[in-house]
């Protein structure tokens, strides 16, 4: 036999389909990926039918899942993106965590638990799960109102909070008080190292190396894997949990303007290698112990999602947000984070907890996150029920109305010698212009333009999101290949102007027929000019050389061969035919 | 191998994978045989064995991509010449080096593998190696791709048939099995694709999932009728539909896993080499010979053959000087099967090393070292077979010399026509010459590389030269004539176009900036409302209208 073995009766081959299949169910009933994922190991375990075990790829896959999810967390953290905000946001996520985290204990201990099973379940019972929450509200397109926005920054914060439990739980958190305060100090030194290392590669390392690879498709991608590999053998050779050196790994690209690309380049594989690590939890339960604390988790989910509904929207109502604000960000983040199972599975691989600790917390997972997708689907309707009775938190000075979405702005994607020229002229006639790029070469050049510049590549997701693409009122892009400039025109409004370039005349006429306005065929556009030019030059050579002359001067100025006329009055190349348009 | 070492172990390929990634961007040069290089030093320090699993899925994962990039009707009319080229080529220097493979004392299977590493070429270097260049492609490019497509084709066939009489019990059954599940893949794509991604509501997250549960499916159906991984893989590939709008997002994210997994596959392979004896650099050296002196010879005899200019044929030839990693997909299988001597394995990876390289060298240099040829008279002139296929008006002077009837060169000549300026046109693509024998007065059969062209189109009397395509050779070509003409020519962007403007030219168009400067009015016009949109929309309608009578240009984009 020659290779193989990879995918016929190998597990992790049995789980990705598994976890396809159901992922398709869970589409078609609303329901997260992350249930599906969670259910495929309960399925293929021993739970049900105990085809997989956790064999030695499906924990090295899981762990990379793990460290890799760390990393783009760390990649997330702009802070750029909270700070007018932030005052607020830090108030909120401190005394969620701390309010939510007593009511975990509190629970917990009323429903019987003791000693180290309340004190994991406390730590391990953190509210609000980053994926769910953005994947519906960016479904929903509420990630950009107010409610969505807090909720990203209470995660944000709370997300830093978890890596110094995840790196506690997993150092073991053993022995007497004396030597668990060595532990958390020895973590801590270890953590500010690598952070100081990394910030250090953020101010003099790693805006040269990005700069260097970042137009290249792959380059920029491999250079983060590498990056974020150097720190999790690092933290692992250190004994500090690779979630650790992941996020650090991944902080320290966040500042920079391509950490938007790069974590949409990382999210694939990391999705992937998620499947494997959520799975690889259900893959630990037997059926004893998920249900072996089932009551007790019924009863905890019930209480603690509404406890924690109503620990937000005080929180954020003492904020000074309006109702419908606190009522709309506290009803979003009903759901038990994915950050519970890591610090349960984390903490049973540490012998801190037995498994069915961790079956408890996974069953009130599946519950919260089940029922929150619902809730989260229908809380505008939630909150038209509930506003006669929200009356008296209304203010009177209210700090909503501050923040707004951009709207009918000029977005311009690829910054091309077509933008460069044509941007003057659109500056003129729109206050807000958002520019695209993924071009290393013009970050310097755009970021110090009076404009909002994304550095990235406008076929992901994220970036249009940022750009505010369905809300702008013309768009000019010069973006290559055609088809994301036909996501472009499908995804604005019918009446947004949008000018775009095919390469082909066939996708010129695709793009017609989608409805954009005017479509640029740059090379039929110069073939024709050529012609105008050759006829200019048989009637009147003279003039002709004349003109060419002046107007080669720009092109000898920008190619780099000095010039003695200042650029504003030299002739353009349409002064050669008289300057004239068709 | 522990968690941690497998972790050390993919610390270590991707430190080194990225470190040679910026080398490789760096100069420009390819990043595959850096991998395999750097495959050689990290087998020193890892197990490779236990990398195999994450290995074979990068194998997946780049013939998953290659399928779903596939378009057959790419290379359009140079299809039959290229076939021709291709199954010559293969049977001639197959056979030489067979022999030459059972000469050194193979046996008759290990010869096979010797002659098809000598044979194939490979498409994913010589792929990146032409997107790194500027985006044009000019004949031999084209020629060289359909080649590589015609290549690439016979070896998933190879690899079918190997893995269906020679690893296996060698069954007819086998063989059909392989074929059905190509069949069902293609089926699939027809019927059942688009359901999915229906299904998925464009969730990127479940695309990408369909995608790997795909090249599972296949590979797991591919196992169990035991035929190779690389044809379930390849059938997967058939089973994406590539057209907008799943393109989009599925083979995006299956692309970032295949940029994840492939660096892990070229590394191990690397590492699987052990140090060369003697007998390894012996083989290797035959199939340098057969890679860069035999087969640009057989493809240069064949194109001659169906009538190619001697550039052409040339640089053809040297477009596909390198070790096919198809090759090298078919060595790994029969290593790990145990059919393969290991020093042919070695000296076959070495072998697709250095080529590939020599490859970026060949690509260069090629144009210069043709030009060096011509001058020693090599090649001897061909003014007057030229001459004989052209139509050049007695006495012409004073006359427009146009390079190239592709769109760009229709729009001059048509301008010439409306104001009875006579003009020549230089054209050297075969599937062109009709189209200028019927419409243009003055035309020259001939590649505007050589002299002879430019003597029978009587340059030397010409008043203006416009050089329509933005090549930089062809320009520098031009301009490098002893001749009193005015010369315009084009280029991509400013830098290039500067030093044209050095070099002598009146007039450099680019079309970046003569589109940002007709564009700019034309943005302005609309935004104050001093033109419609509508108005806009049809005079966009009206230039796509033109440009599609016209044909197609020469100026193409890669993928």
């Amino acid at each position: 036999m020659p290779l193989g073995g990879i995918a016929l009766a190998a597990d992790f081959a049995i789980v990705v389909v598994t976890a396809t299949v159901l992922s398709y169910i869970a589409r078609r009933t609303g329901q997260p990926t992350l249930v599906a994922y969670i259910l495929t190991g309960i399925v293929l375990g021993p739970v049900l039918l105990g085809i997989v075990t956790e064999e030695q790829l499906i924990e090295v896959m899981a762990e990379l899942g793990l460290g890799f999810l760390l990393f783009v967390l760390g990649i997330e953290m702009r802070f750029d993106r909270i700070k007018d905000i932030l005052r607020p946001i830090v108030n909120i996520a401190v005394g969620q965590t701390i309010l939510q985290t007593a009511a975990a204990f509190g629970i917990a201990f009323l429903l019987g638990f003791r000693g180290m099973d309340v004190f994991i379940i406390a730590l391990a019972t953190v509210f609000g799960a980053t994926p769910i929450i953005v994947k519906l509200l960016d479904e929903k397109d509420e990630l950009k109102t107010l409610p969505g926005r807090i909720d990203i920054g209470v995660l944000i914060v709370q997300d830093i909070y978890l890596v110094i439990v995840l790196a506690l739980v997993g150092a073991g958190l053993e022995g007497t008080a004396g030597e668990i305060l060595f532990d958390v100090a020895r973590i801590l030194g270890l953590m500010a190292a690598i952070g100081a290392v990394s910030y250090v590669a953020y101010q003099y390392l790693l805006p040269k190396l990005l700069a260097s690879v970042a137009s290249d498709r792959n380059v920029l991608f491999v250079v983060g894997l590498a990056w974020a590999f150097l720190f999790i053998f690092v933290a692992e050779a250190l004994e500090l949990s690779v979630e650790v050196g992941a996020f650090i790994a991944g902080l320290s690209l966040a500042q920079l303007p391509y950490s938007t690309e790069l974590k949409e380049r990382m999210r694939p594989v990391t999705d992937f290698f998620l499947v494997v690590f959520f799975t690889s939890i259900g893959l630990q339960l037997e059926a004893d112990y998920l249900l072996a604390y089932w009551q007790e988790a019924l009863v905890a989910s019930a209480v603690l999602m509404i406890g924690n509904f109503l620990i937000m929207f005080y929180l954020i109502d003492r904020e000074n947000f309006a109702p419908e604000t606190s009522f709309l960000g506290s009803i979003n983040m009903v759901q038990v984070s994915e950050f519970s199972l890591v610090v349960g599975a984390l903490a049973v691989t540490q012998e801190l907890v037995d498994e069915p600790i961790l079956g408890y917390l996974s069953l009130m997972a599946l519950v919260t996150m089940t029922l929150s997708t619902y809730i989260i689907l229908y809380n505008n309707r939630l909150y038209e029920l509930a506003e006669p009775y929200l009356g008296r938190f209304e203010d009177e000075d209210q700090r909503d109305a501050s923040l707004s979405i951009t709207e009918d702005h000029a977005l311009l994607v690829g910054y091309d010698p077509v933008v460069r020229e044509t941007l003057p002229v659109i500056k003129e006639q729109f206050d807000d212009v958002v520019v695209v790029d993924r071009s290393a070469e013009n970050v310097d050049e755009l970021e110090s333009m009076d404009v909002d510049y994304y550095y990235g590549d406008v076929r992901h997701g994220e970036i249009r999101e940022q750009a505010d693409l369905e809300t702008a009122g013309f768009v000019l892009s010069m973006a290559r290949p055609s088809s994301v400039n036909r996501q472009l025109i499908e995804e604005t409004e019918d009446d947004t102007l949008v000018i775009a370039t095919a390469e082909h005349v066939d996708e010129a006429a695709d793009l017609y027929e989608l409805g954009a306005d005017y479509v640029v065929l740059k090379e039929v556009m110069a073939g024709e000019l050529v012609g105008e030019y050759v006829q200019a030059f048989v009637e009147d050579r003279d003039r002709f050389r004349d003109s060419a002359r002046e107007s080669m001067n720009r092109i000898r100025e920008l190619g780099g061969t000095p010039t003695e006329p200042p650029r504003e009055e030299i002739g353009t190349a349409a002064d050669v035919d008289g300057g004239g348009d068709e | 191998m522990s968690e941690f070492e497998f972790i050390a172990a993919l610390t270590l390929i991707f430190v080194v994978a990225a470190a040679l990634l910026l080398l490789a961007t760096h100069y420009s040069l390819p990043t595959v045989p850096f991998y395999l290089l750097a495959g050689v030093a990290v087998g020193l320090f890892v197990d490779e064995g236990q990398l195999l699993d994450l290995a074979q899925w990068g194998i997946a994962f780049l013939v998953f991509a290659f399928a779903v990039e596939l378009d057959p009707l790419e290379g359009g009319g140079l299809r039959r010449d290229s076939t021709i080229v291709s199954v010559v080529q293969l049977l001639v220097t197959g056979l030489i080096m067979y022999g030459v493979g059972l000469g050194i004392g193979l046996d008759g299977l290990n010869a096979l593998y010797f002659t098809l590493a000598a044979t194939l070429s490979s498409s994913l270097v010589a792929l990146s190696l032409l997107e790194r260049r500027i985006r044009l492609r000019s004949l031999h490019e084209r020629m060289a791709e359909s080649i590589h497509f015609v290549e690439d084709v016979v070896a998933i066939g190879t690899i079918l048939l190997l893995s269906a009489f020679v690893y296996t019990e060698g069954s007819l059954l086998a063989l059909a099995t392989g074929v059905a599940l190509i069949g069902a893949a293609l089926l699939f794509r027809q019927f059942l694709f688009d359901r999915f991604v229906t299904a998925a509501e464009s969730d990127v997250e479940i695309l990408m999932l369909t995608g790997v549960s795909l090249i599972i499916g296949f590979i797991a159906l591919a196992e169990l009728v035991g035929v190779s991984i690389v044809v379930g893989a390849f059938a997967a590939g058939l089973a994406v539909a590539s057209e907008y709008p799943h393109d989009v997002e599925m083979v995006d994210a299956i692309g970032y896993l295949e940029d994840f997994f492939t660096p892990i596959f070229f590394i191990t392979l690397g590492a699987l080499v052990s140090i060369p004896t003697v007998e390894t650099l012996g083989i290797g050296a035959l199939l340098l010979f057969a890679v860069f002196v035999l087969n640009p010879m057989v493809t240069y005899l064949v194109l001659r053959w169906r009538e190619y200019d001697s550039r052409t044929a040339t640089l053809t030839g040297y477009n596909l000087d390198q070790v096919s990693e198809f090759a090298l997909i078919i060595a790994i299988e029969a290593l790990v099967a145990g059919l393969l001597v290991p020093e042919l394995f070695d000296a076959i990876v070495l072998a697709a090393i250095v080529t590939m390289f020599g490859s970026t060298v060949t690509e260069r240099y090629a144009e210069a070292g043709f030009q060096r040829l011509v001058e020693l008279d090599v090649f001897e002139s061909d003014t007057e077979r030229v001459r004989e296929r052209s139509q050049v008006r007695d006495g012409l002077e004073d006359h427009v010399i146009v390079t190239g009837y592709d769109r760009e060169g229709q729009q001059v000549v048509e301008a010439c026509e409306s104001i009875d300026q006579s003009y020549v046109v230089l054209e050297s693509d075969p599937t062109r010459e009709e189209a200028v024998k019927d419409h243009c007065e003055n035309y020259v059969l001939g590649d505007v590389m050589t002299t002879s062209t430019w003597t029978v189109a009587n340059a030397e009397e010409a008043g203006l030269i416009v050089g329509t395509v933005a090549r930089e050779s062809w320009a520098e070509q031009i301009l490098a004539l002893d001749i009193d003409a005015d010369i315009m020519v084009r280029a991509v962007d400013v830098e290039s176009g500067a030093d044209l403007l050095e070099q002598g030219a009146l007039f450099v168009a680019i079309p970046d900036e003569l589109a940002a400067e007709r564009l700019k009015n034309q943005v302005e016009a609309v935004l104050t409302g001093e033109v419609s949109r509508e108005e806009l929309r049809e005079q966009g309608e009206e230039r796509l209208e033109r440009a599609v009578e016209y044909g197609p240009s020469d100026v193409q984009r890669l993928r």
